[in-house]
């Protein structure tokens, strides 16, 4: 009995010393947010001056109605960087998820001249590490015409990627009898695909999508590079620092920047696990 | 006469060999064909009616896009890298010129110790070091003690994974204002006695701030993925373990690590074939009114990606990245050949 306790204390001492390791690990994620937060609130000159760790004298709220004018790229405030977004985020989801799907379900459930050939195909491209294809790829898009301008959503039609493979699992695992009973009862393979088959994959198909869509809302780099007169938020946010290196108002930047990470954190509050699950089979990139 | 003759013959031959080579190609695809055939008819009946069409209409976009925007693009990276700009002709349309000057430049600059592509690939390098040495076994660890099931781990959870779901754009600024000078690390160490200098405009800590917090983010999302594969493992091995008297490295060594490889494996594997495109967020981290990259904190990733930013001549950044690709993929095979030597059990 003695021997158990003394173990078990030892036990709750490492446990107490590892609670609080984790602690701080965590309050140092999330106090930069609240510090910018806080900072968000004050008034530009009253943070340049006063120490940046006080609270703010007036809680500013309207710094948050401000930064949606206040933040502009050559005559596109928030609003229209906002649009973009939207735009940006559900076509690149919709197109990526939709052409997976599509693709996947062909290639799982059917043997067709050609099917393992894409099988492979997308393993393969997926184990390449291509370094650096952005110059040809600059070349090609402006060849193309889909420069600056939404038909660049064509380029993310793309079904070889890591929804294809997710989503091939899946539909490999759901049993062919079901298609076999739509046949029966006079569904034709778009029918069943459709109205079958689509439904049941319902909760990958989500998790993919969520994942998609963040990663596109927090994309910087493409829209920098071929979206240049179409800011989103995220690319927004740098090219408003670049341009207003002399007169950055702190604050409203605070303000925007909190704004832009909303709508991730509320989709990453509901479905946080969700998100996790599918991330951990692929990784989600920075 | 004699030559009239032979010219006749040998051609005769070629076509004979034309005709062969064809009659065989269409008897090498009627063969496929049957075999296919023979193997879809074990598919119920009505899946084969108007089959063919419904999947390359199913797949046809996939495959177009593919086209495009992998073959076509990366071929004409191989394209662009062989070719240099030599002037304009009298329409002002650009001439190019096959050549290698283009790997000439890239071999030349490489040697000259602070040309930017040098100093590129040493901070790729330890990119790649910090991801491969601290990142992965400090998170696998940080995992495990997670796993133990601390208390409120689903809170721990939530926040750790949060840099993983917000914009790099968001999360960069926020914390490039935080470690700035009299920013709020600043005022905190100054409590202590200590003076934070300008890390970020110093060419000496440049780097090694932007990889700090490359970890410091990255940690979330390694441990999150280590610690939903060691919820995996059975019950009844750890407590097998710990029947027999095994400390916390018997049960982390030799029950968890094996059965939990298959993950920890597959992270090792994309970090060691990621290699030359290891990076950070640099862009975003330049400092306003530097240049981005200034300040020493260059990778080949970024590099490339500012060369193409900036326009003008593309066929220099496209030599760089081809070469690199070419590299990785003897390093990709290798890699793969020995992690399934080590455990030939695991599907990558």
């Amino acid at each position: 009995m003695k021997i158990h306790t003394k173990k078990h204390k030892k036990i709750s001492l490492t446990r107490l010393l590892i609670f609080f390791a984790f602690t701080f690990y965590a309050v140092s994620l999330i106090y930069p947010l609240v510090w910018a937060f806080l900072s968000s609130l004050k008034e530009a000159t009253e943070y340049m001056t006063n120490n940046k760790m006080d609270l703010p004298k007036d809680w500013l709220f309207t710094n948050y109605l401000k930064a949606f004018e206040g933040l502009n790229i050559d005559g596109k405030d928030m609003f229209d960087m906002f649009f973009n977004s939207i735009w940006f985020t559900l076509g690149g989801t919709l197109a990526g998820v939709g052409v997976s799907c599509m693709t996947a379900y062909a290639v799982a459930k059917y043997r067709f001249p050609g099917s393992k050939l894409i099988y492979w195909t997308a393993v393969i491209s997926m184990m390449i590490p291509i370094v650096g294809s952005l110059p040809s790829q600059f070349k090609i898009y402006t060849a193309l015409g889909i420069i600056e301008s939404p038909l660049l959503l064509l380029a993310f039609l793309n079904g070889f990627g890591f929804n294809f493979l997710v989503l091939h699992s899946y539909f490999e695992s759901l049993p062919r009898s079901y298609m076999e009973a739509a046949f029966i009862d006079g569904a034709s393979h778009f029918q069943c695909f459709w109205r079958v088959m689509l439904p049941q994959a319902k909760s990958p198909i989500m998790a993919l999508s969520l994942v998609s869509a963040i990663n596109f809302w927090n994309d910087y780099n493409t829209p920098l590079l071929f979206l240049k007169e179409y800011p989103t938020l995220s690319s927004g946010i740098y090219m408003y620092q670049v341009i207003n290196t002399r007169i950055l108002n702190m604050p409203i930047l605070f303000a925007g920047i909190l704004l832009t990470a909303v709508p991730v954190l509320i989709l990453y509050a509901f479905f946080s696990n969700k998100i996790m699950n599918i991330s951990l089979e692929g990784g989600i990139k920075g | 006469m004699y030559k009239k003759i032979r010219w006749f013959l040998s051609n005769c031959e070629n076509l004979c060999c034309k005709y062969h080579f064809w009659k065989g190609l269409i008897y090498l695809m009627r063969e496929k064909f049957k075999k296919w055939y023979e193997r879809s008819m074990d598919m119920p009946k009505p899946l084969r009616r108007g089959m063919l069409p419904f999947c390359y209409a199913m797949v046809a976009i996939a495959v177009v896009n593919f086209i495009i925007f992998y073959i076509v693009v990366n071929f004409n990276s191989i394209v662009m890298a062989f070719k240099e700009f030599t002037g304009y002709d009298e329409n002002y349309n650009e001439l190019y010129e096959w050549s290698v000057a283009n790997f000439e430049r890239f071999f030349k600059e490489m040697k000259l110790p602070n040309s930017s592509v040098s100093i590129a690939l040493e901070n790729t390098i330890k990119y790649f070091l910090a991801n491969i040495l601290v990142t992965i076994p400090a998170s696998y660890f940080v995992s495990y003690l997670l796993f133990k099931k601390v208390k409120g781990y689903r809170a721990f959870r939530f926040i750790f994974f949060l840099p993983s779901v917000i914009s790099a754009a968001v999360y960069v600024t926020v914390f490039k204002n935080f470690i700035s000078v009299f920013g709020p690390l600043d005022t905190i160490l100054s409590i202590f006695g200590y003076k934070l200098p300008p890390l970020l405009s110093s060419p000496e800590t440049a780097t090694s701030t932007i990889i700090a917090y490359t970890i410091w983010t990255g940690l979330g999302i390694n441990m999150i993925l280590y610690e939903g594969a060691m919820r995996r493992v059975p019950k009844e091995l750890l407590e097998a373990c710990m029947i027999d008297g095994g400390s916390w490295y018997h049960e982390l060594f030799h029950v968890i690590t094996p059965l939990v490889w298959p993950t920890l494996s597959t992270t090792i594997i994309l970090a060691i074939t990621g290699l030359f495109v290891s990076s950070g967020p640099i862009l975003l981290f330049s400092e306003a009114g530097t240049v981005p990259g200034g300040n020493d904190t260059m990778t080949i990733a970024f590099f490339i990606f500012q060369k193409t930013q900036q326009g003008g001549a593309l066929e220099y950044p496209a030599a760089i990245g081809v070469f690199f690709t070419l590299v990785s993929i003897p390093i990709v095979v290798l890699v793969r050949k020995v992690f399934k030597w080590i455990d030939p059990g695991v599907e990558y």
